[in-house]
């Protein structure tokens, strides 16, 4: 009660009743700490003696006696109307002014409530908040706000004019935190619904996409925003570079702001394990199996794998503690980390304003760059509305263009051709392909070994045997390119931009510029190269190098692959390839020669014109053995297609039958190949 | 931006979420059913590719069986749902889910008498991970989904498919010879031999036939309910002869096991004469 009536009680009223006019509002008034007023009011209504409290009952009248009933009972606004009561009753004017006085009154209580609720602000100046315009009272009731209400006062009360512009921030610090919220959200809706046992996991996911509510909403929702929070955060950090705010006084936010990237990287890759299917199986088998080769192997290597995997392989420890890391300890650890992160931004340094501006020679631009712009509203209404077309975007996004992928159940005993790690850790894959550290240690063997065969020490037939002069024997490079590298890559080149920018400043003696051309051409430089070299492993990581499985295999997975293939980029769905695609009901029972559809026509139907892709993919394989190259190509290849009606209620049967010469590309071959798949009329893979 | 302009563009786009939300919502029901239709589906694809690794070798590539050593599983009688007149034959009380289920991942220890005449020479191993095969529990629930896809009778059993034969039936003794048998006094019986009547139906009975005597106990799951001792008009019908001889042999079409073999004469009698206390129907003074 004493809440919406701090005000009114202490306005000190004349011998009338009528309080002082233009009494002004006490600041101290609305921020709740004044508790003991009330009670001396109170004191002071009924302060009367014991002694009369006898005559109560006997000497007034029962307007008299319910009109002290409500000075005593009543809340003090209605106290105070009690004098006006009294004059409406005697004079025609009177009851004017107890209309306006309650009028009066009414406003200040709803006044009062609108500030108890906005934290400082009252009426008229949510009012202006909403419409624009400037805070009408002084001292600005937005500040108030700052002070009073626990949200706001994490935000600063203002940012410089130039900070906030879109083309400079592109928002990327606030959508990153977006995404985090957006995980949260998703995550504990999914942990309602989800066991982390190996018995029950995929199930789980199952029933979430068949028999729960939105649960395959919430679950594409929360797999496209863990790709775009690992996006923004890079686009960020790039932003971060470009413009040149890793440097002094921002150099800890930058490096609390690398920590944050890889406990996004983190989070990202131990949900990955969680719907246990093959893809989850296998990508944190390869994404692990980096930890066994941690120096020395013998101990930390062996240690480190059974840690985070609970064992030699992945099982239900490791599922476990893959889960317990992604729903509570990188959580935690990453809320700590963007409060550090952002209570710097907020309250240290702030946002930096563009280095055109800051360094400009003109000292009105460098003024008007610092000029400031209010929280509330400006920014508020801002943020609000970008929370709004994030929201709007991600779920129609996740409603009808991107759903989550869910291959078949994880099974430890068969490994998918062409897996991959997720696209965000596919240059370390591509690093594990070790196409430059290998080729070149094996140059310099060779060159050895000739040198020595040269001068006669050693024959021909010992060359690789020899440790002597065999340095490749000595290079394990697992550990090399797995874990020593990337490790050594974040140090360089993210906790490392501040110091090598300021160690390039010092070496050439040149002023300290956040500009991005101006004296700063060595970061600049190193920051291309390690793009660039980001760029070919990342390429070198997917399976369109290096992997070679057998070309008739290809040819299948091409076609009809085991399981859903994910592209290496973020944001687009798996497919199941075109067979699946067509689905059970395009495709007609029967053996089909693809000799008979080598030239597709226009009349054809869908299926005849895939069975010519087919056909043509074969003849290419043969066209490339012809041309001499033996790894991709096939002697004479040729293909049947069949499918058969496998059982009456829905399941075809489909299989792929690739022939050649046999004994002609290995000794052993025996020139045949068959992929089969089973396709049942209800599935969907589109 | 103003802020007015700024808000207004922010409601609506909330609003346009709220409406891609309904349209989603209109649409979720329909969806949920597809995706279950889905995995269900993929469920038997799965199935039949392990079918094809492991069973295809002993059961026949369509289910259709191999003489001498697997019997034929896309057969009527196995997959008749309402019927299950296999079911019945072999005195399975649960459901062919749980049979074909249970039959995949626990395999067959002996060989069934229904197949006498076939001679296999291999028992069906354990599959189950459980077990000590090589599927894991998913692998054998997507076994089991294939095979009851198959559509009953799609292929004729090729072969002939016995029933066991009843053993002889016992030869009711007179009453007046069986009340001489009773190895305590019982017309009627004393409280002491009660009591030890139901401490052996406590431990034996009262699973099926509950602890009231109501034949409503937790393992009375099966298509036939266990006799409800309390109802006194289908227990005038019951007599003692019928009685002792449920209890001793066993009733072999509803899950009725014979304690002949496991409880004592006496204990057999002791049990009886609980049973028959709520209507008091004793020896005939």
């Amino acid at each position: 009660m004493g809440l919406f009536n701090r005000q009114i009680k202490k306005k000190p009223a004349d011998e009338n009743g009528k309080p002082k006019a233009g009494a002004p509002a006490d600041g101290h008034d609305t921020n709740g700490h004044d508790a003991n007023g009330h009670a001396e009011d109170v004191a002071q209504t009924d302060g009367d003696t014991g002694g009369e409290l006898f005559q109560v009952q006997t000497r007034e009248t029962r307007s008299q006696r319910f009109v002290g009933f409500v000075r005593e009972k009543s809340p003090h606004a209605i106290k105070e109307l009690v004098p006006w009561v009294e004059r409406a009753r005697s004079t025609p004017e009177g009851r004017t002014e107890f209309v306006e006085k309650t009028k009066e009154v009414a406003w200040q209580q709803a006044d009062n409530t609108v500030r108890a609720i906005t934290a400082g602000m009252g009426i008229a100046d949510t009012r202006a908040f909403f419409r624009g315009d400037p805070a009408i009272e002084k001292p600005n009731p937005r500040y108030k706000v700052h002070v009073n209400a626990f949200f706001a006062h994490i935000r600063p009360k203002y940012y410089e004019k130039s900070s906030t512009k879109f083309s400079h921030t592109w928002g990327l610090g606030y959508l990153s935190f977006y995404m985090f919220m957006l995980e949260t959200i998703t995550g504990v809706i999914l942990m309602v619904f989800y066991t982390p046992s190996d018995r029950r996991a995929y199930e789980d996911i199952v029933k979430i996409m068949t028999e729960v509510p939105f649960g395959q909403l919430m679950r594409d929702l929360h797999r496209v925003g863990a790709e775009l929070m690992v996006l923004i955060v890079v686009l960020h950090m790039t932003r971060v570079f470009l413009t040149g705010s890793f440097k002094p006084p921002r150099t800890f936010t930058w490096l609390t702001g690398v920590v944050l990237l890889i406990l996004t990287f983190a989070l990202s890759f131990s949900g990955y394990l969680l719907p246990w299917d093959q893809l989850a199986y296998w990508a944190v088998t390869i994404g692990t199996s980096m930890a066994k080769s941690v120096p020395p192997k013998e101990i930390v290597g062996y240690l480190s794998n059974l840690i985070m995997r609970g064992g030699d392989t992945i099982n239900q420890n490791g599922l476990l503690r893959f889960y317990l890391m992604h729903v509570f300890a990188l959580p935690a650890l990453t809320v700590v980390l963007i409060s550090v992160h952002y209570y710097r931004v907020a309250r240290t340094h702030g946002i930096s304003v563009p280095a055109g501006e800051e360094e400009s020679p003109d000292p009105a631009v460098r003024k008007a760059a610092k000029e400031r712009i209010d929280y509330l509203p400006e920014l508020f209404t801002r943020e609000l509305l970008w929370a709004a077309i994030a929201t709007f975007l991600v779920i129609a996004y996740s409603a009808w263009i991107f759903h989550a992928p869910l291959q078949e159940h994880s099974d430890p005993l068969n490994t998918p051709l062409h897996t991959t790690a997720p696209w965000y850790f596919l240059w370390i894959q591509g690093l594990l392909k070790d196409a430059f550290v290998l080729p070149a240690i094996r140059a310099v063997d060779y060159g050895l070994n000739q040198g020595l065969i040269a001068l006669g020490i050693q024959t021909a037939e010992g060359f690789e045997n020899n440790p002597m002069v065999c340095l490749v024997c000595g290079y394990d490079s697992p550990a090399w390119q797995g874990v020593i590298i990337p490790t050594m890559i974040i140090p360089a080149l993210f906790l490392g931009v501040p110091y090598i920018n300021e160690w390039w400043e010092k070496f050439w003696g040149s002023k300290p510029s956040r500009q991005l051309l101006k004296n700063r051409k060595g970061t600049v430089l190193v920051a291309i190269v390690s793009t660039i070299f980001m760029l070919v492993i990342w390429y070198q990581g997917t399976p369109f190098y290096g992997v070679t499985a057998p070309p008739a295999v290809e040819i299948g997975q091409a076609f009809m692959p085991a399981e859903g293939v994910l592209p290496p980029v973020p944001l687009v769905p798996d497919d199941w390839g075109v067979v699946r695609r067509l689905g059970y009901n395009n495709l007609p029972d029967g053996e089909y020669n693809l000799a008979d559809y080598a030239v597709p026509s226009q009349s054809n139907t869908e299926f005849e014109r895939m069975l010519s892709a087919i056909q043509q993919e074969i003849q290419r394989r043969g066209q490339l053995w012809a041309e001499g190259d033996k790894v991709h190509g096939l002697p004479n290849p040729t293909g049947t297609f069949l499918i058969e009606q496998f059982q009456q209620n829905g399941l075809k049967r489909i299989e792929l039958q690739v022939r050649w010469d046999p004994k002609i590309v290995t000794p052993s071959d025996n020139g045949e190949y068959n992929r089969i798949i089973f396709l049942h009329e209800n599935s969907l893979y589109k | 931006m103003s802020v007015q302009f700024k808000i207004l563009i922010g409601i609506l786009f909330t609003a346009a979420t709220v409406i891609v939300m309904l349209i989603y919502w209109a649409a979720e029901d329909a969806r949920m059913a597809n995706y279950t239709a889905s995995f269900e589906g993929r469920a038997i694809q799965a199935g039949a590719e392990s079918y094809e690794l492991y069973c295809a070798t002993c059961h026949g590539e369509h289910g259709d069986g191999i003489v001498g050593k697997g019997p034929p599983l896309n057969r009527k009688d196995l997959l008749d749902l309402k019927n299950t007149p296999y079911l019945k034959a072999i005195q399975w009380n649960g459901t062919t889910h749980d049979f074909i289920k249970n039959t995949i991942a626990a395999g067959r220890p002996q060989f069934s008498a229904y197949y006498a005449n076939e001679g296999y020479t291999e028992h069906m191993p354990t599959w189950s991970q459980d077990y000590g095969g090589p599927l894991r529990p998913d692998q054998v629930d997507s076994l089991t989904a294939f095979v009851l896809n198959w559509a009953p009778g799609e292929f004729d059993p090729i072969v002939a498919i016995v029933t066991p034969t009843p053993g002889p039936t016992p030869t009711p003794i007179p009453l007046d010879q069986l009340y001489a048998t009773i190895p305590f006094p019982a017309s009627p019986p004393s409280e002491d031999i009660l009591n030890a009547g139901k401490a052996i139906y406590d431990k034996n009975c009262a699973a099926c036939h509950g602890e009231g005597l109501g034949g409503d106990g937790p393992g009375a799951t099966g298509a036939v309910k266990p006799r409800n001792f309390t109802d006194c008009t289908a227990m005038e019908a019951f007599d003692m002869g019928q009685h002792h001889n449920a209890v001793v042999n066993g009733k072999t079409a509803t899950g009725m096991p014979a304690w002949g073999p496991r409880l004592s004469d006496e204990e057999i009698w002791q049990v009886i004469m609980y049973e028959r206390s709520p209507c008091k129907l004793y020896v005939p003074q």
